[in-house]
C-alpha cells in the first residue's frame, strides 16, 4: 500500500533522513522505534505531506506521491494524529470532530459512530475541548483523525503523558479502527507496548533505518542496541 | 442503560430546542423593531444627525472587517485604509465618468475592491504575521501614491461626486444614511452567516493552530484569501458611502491611515474576536469624539490612553467585561477563548 524508497529529507541545509526505505502493507500496524531527535516525525511528516520530499520517494497504490500536500494526502487516506494533540481550543469537542469530517473522505466513521464507541466522550462533546483531561483530548484527538476515515494513519507519540489506564483506552479506539483493515504507522516511545502493538517495526537511528523485522520475534537485545545506538 | 442515556439527552435537547425556539423569536421581534426605527429616522431627525450615522455605520463596518481579519483569522493588516480608497475611488470614478447615478454605482465598490484583493492576495499572503502587517500597510501607500499621480482620478485634487446635482438635499441625505445602514447591517449578517457556518469553523480552527488545521484537511491558505476578500468588499463599500457623504474624494483623506486606526481602535476597545464588540467599541468611539474632539491633540492622547488602558485591564475589550459577569450570546456564535 505505502513503499518508501530511498527518501530523504532536509530542513534547510540539515539532513534529516538518509536513504529511508520502508513499506506498509493492507490492514498492516508498524511502529517507529528510535530515540528523541531520530528522524520519526519527520519520517511521519515527509509521509502526510508536510515536508517537501522527492516525489518518487514516497508510493501510495504504487502512484508517486511524495511532496504532495497535507490536503491531497488526506483525499487519499493519510492521515496524521500530530504530536501533542494539537486540538482547537475555540471548538467544542463535538466541532472539532465534526471540521474534519467535512473536509476528510466519505466512509463509515462519523462523529456520530464515534461518539456510539466512546460514551464517555458523547458527554462532553459541547465542552470546549481545553477542558477536557489528556486521555479524553488524546480520544478526540484521533477521533478527529478517524473521521477523515483514512486507509492508512499515521500516530505521532499518541501515549505520551498519558495515565496506563488511558493509554489503553487510546489503544483501544485504535485497534476497533483497524478492524476494518486501516493500516497504522506508530510511534511509540514505549518499546514494549510499540513491539506488542505492531505487526512489524523498524529501527531509526540518526536519520536511518538500522533495523526491521517481524514484532512477534523481536530480539529485545538487538532493539535496545539499535535504540542507544550501542 | 445505554438506551435511557440517549433517551435523557434527546429529552434535554427537546427542551432547550422549544426555549432556543422562543428566544429566537424574542430576538428576532427586537431586531425587526430596532432595524424599522432606523430605517425611518430621516424622518424624524435632522441632517447632521443623519451625516453622523452614515459615519457611525461606516465605521462600524470597517471595524468589522479588520476585527474578522484580527480577530477570527488572526491575519492583522494595518492598510485596511487601501479598501476605504479603491472602494471610494470606484464608485466616484463609475458614476461621474458614466454619468451614473451614485447608488447604481455602488457594485462598482464591491467589484473593484474584491479584484484588487484577490490580485494582491497573491503577494501579500507570502507574507506572515508582522511582515504581512507593513506589506498591507506598505500597499496601502503605494496605492495612495499612484492614485496621487493619476491624472483619469483627478490626481491631488481628487474627483468631486458631480452626479449627485440634481437630487434633493433631503432625498440625497436620507438616500446616503440608508445606504450606510444597509452596509452596517448587510455586513454583520454577512459575518454572522460565515460565522455560524463551515467557513467560520474553518477559521477557528486555523486561528487555534494552522499545522492541526491543515492535518484536519483545512484549505488554510483558501480559508484566509476568502476572510481577506470578504473584509475588502465590506471595507471597500463602506469607504464608498461614507464618502458619498462628503461629495469628493482625494489620496490624502481617502487613503489614510486613520480610517484603519480607528477601526483597530474600535474593535480593541468593543472586544476583538467577538461580534458584539465593533457595536459597543463604534459607539464608545463616537462619544468620545462628540465630546472631546474640540480638545485637539488631547483628543487623540485621550484615546491612545484608553485604547492602552484596555488591553491592560480588560483585553477582551468592553464586551468582555460584560460576560465576565453574565453569559449572554445574543448572536449565538460565542467561543470561549482561552
Amino acid at each position: 500500500m505505502l513503499e518508501v524508497n530511498s527518501l530523504s529529507a532536509y530542513y534547510g541545509l540539515f539532513q534529516a533522513l538518509f536513504d529511508v526505505d520502508l513499506r506498509v502493507e493492507e490492514g498492516e500496524c508498524i511502529s517507529l522505534i528510535g530515540a528523541n531527535g531520530a528522524g520519526k516525525t519527520t519520517l511521519m511528516r515527509a509521509l502526510v505531506g508536510a515536508l517537501k520530499v522527492d516525489s518518487a520517494s514516497v508510493l501510495f497504490e504504487g502512484q508517486p506521491v511524495g511532496g504532495q500536500s497535507e490536503r491531497q494526502q488526506l483525499a487519499r487516506g493519510v492521515t496524521l494524529v500530530p504530536e501533542g494533540r494539537r486540538l482547537f481550543p475555540s471548538l467544542t469537542v463535538r466541532e472539532n470532530i465534526e471540521l474534519a469530517q467535512h473536509h476528510g473522505r466519505p466512509g463509515k466513521w462519523d462523529a456520530e459512530l464515534l461518539f456510539q464507541e466512546l460514551p464517555a466522550l458523547a458527554e462532553v462533546q459541547n465542552r470546549m475541548s481545553t477542558e477536557l483531561s489528556g486521555g479524553q483530548q488524546q480520544l478526540v484527538a484521533i477521533s478527529r483523525a478517524l473521521v477523515t476515515n483514512p486507509r492508512l494513519l499515521l500516530c505521532d507519540e499518541i501515549s505520551l503523558g498519558l495515565s496506563p489506564y488511558a493509554v489503553d483506552e487510546v489503544y483501544r479506539l485504535l485497534n476497533r479502527a483497524r478492524k476494518d483493515g486501516m493500516s497504522v504507522v506508530l510511534v511509540e516511545q514505549n518499546v514494549q507496548r510499540a513491539l506488542a502493538e505492531a505487526d512489524r517495526f523498524y529501527c531509526i537511528q540518526k536519520g536511518r533505518v538500522v533495523l526491521d523485522g517481524p514484532a512477534a520475534d523481536a530480539d529485545h537485545h538487538a532493539v535496545a542496541n539499535a535504540y542507544f545506538g550501542v | 442503560m445505554k438506551s435511557e442515556n440517549l433517551s435523557v439527552t434527546a429529552a434535554a435537547a427537546n427542551t432547550t430546542g422549544v426555549a432556543v425556539n422562543k428566544t429566537y423569536w424574542i430576538k428576532s421581534i427586537i431586531l425587526l423593531g430596532l432595524l424599522g426605527v432606523l430605517i425611518a429616522l430621516p424622518w424624524f431627525t435632522g441632517y447632521s444627525t443623519q451625516r453622523l450615522m452614515v459615519e457611525l455605520f461606516t465605521f462600524y463596518a470597517i471595524a468589522l472587517a479588520w476585527n474578522l481579519l484580527a480577530g477570527y483569522g488572526g491575519i492583522v493588516s494595518v492598510g485596511q485604509h487601501v479598501f476605504v480608497g479603491i472602494g471610494a475611488y470606484a464608485m466616484f470614478s463609475v458614476s461621474t465618468t458614466f454619468s451614473l447615478n451614485p447608488w447604481l454605482a455602488l457594485p462598482a465598490s464591491i467589484i473593484v475592491s474584491i479584484l484588487f484583493a484577490l490580485i494582491f492576495a497573491v503577494p501579500m499572503f507570502r507574507l506572515r504575521g508582522a511582515y504581512f502587517a507593513v506589506g498591507t500597510w506598505v500597499l496601502a501607500e503605494m496605492a495612495r501614491i499612484a492614485v496621487l499621480n493619476s491624472d483619469w482620478l483627478g490626481a491631488g485634487g481628487g474627483i468631486p461626486l458631480t452626479t449627485m446635482t440634481g437630487i434633493s438635499r433631503w432625498l440625497r441625505n436620507a438616500g446616503v444614511y440608508w445606504a450606510a445602514l444597509a452596509v452596517g447591517a448587510g455586513s454583520l449578517a454577512v459575518i454572522w452567516w460565515l460565522m455560524r457556518g463551515r467557513l467560520g469553523l474553518a477559521l477557528l480552527s486555523v486561528r487555534d493552530s494552522e499545522a492541526a488545521a491543515s492535518a484536519s484537511g483545512v484549505n488554510v491558505l483558501r480559508t484566509k484569501v476568502i476572510l481577506w476578500v470578504i473584509a475588502a468588499a465590506i471595507t471597500g463599500t463602506a469607504g464608498a458611502v461614507a464618502y458619498m457623504n462628503t461629495l469628493q474624494v482625494s489620496p490624502g483623506a481617502t487613503f489614510s491611515l486613520n480610517w484603519t486606526a480607528a477601526a483597530i481602535f474600535i474593535a480593541v476597545l468593543g472586544g476583538i474576536g467577538t461580534l458584539e464588540g465593533p457595536l459597543i467599541g463604534v459607539i464608545v468611539y463616537f462619544l468620545l469624539r462628540e465630546c472631546f474632539s474640540s480638545y485637539g491633540s488631547w483628543y487623540f492622547i485621550i484615546l491612545g490612553c484608553i485604547a492602552i488602558l484596555t488591553m491592560v485591564l480588560a483585553p477582551g475589550g468592553a464586551w468582555s467585561l460584560i460576560t465576565r459577569r453574565k453569559q449572554i450570546d445574543p448572536f449565538g456564535i460565542r467561543r470561549i477563548l482561552s
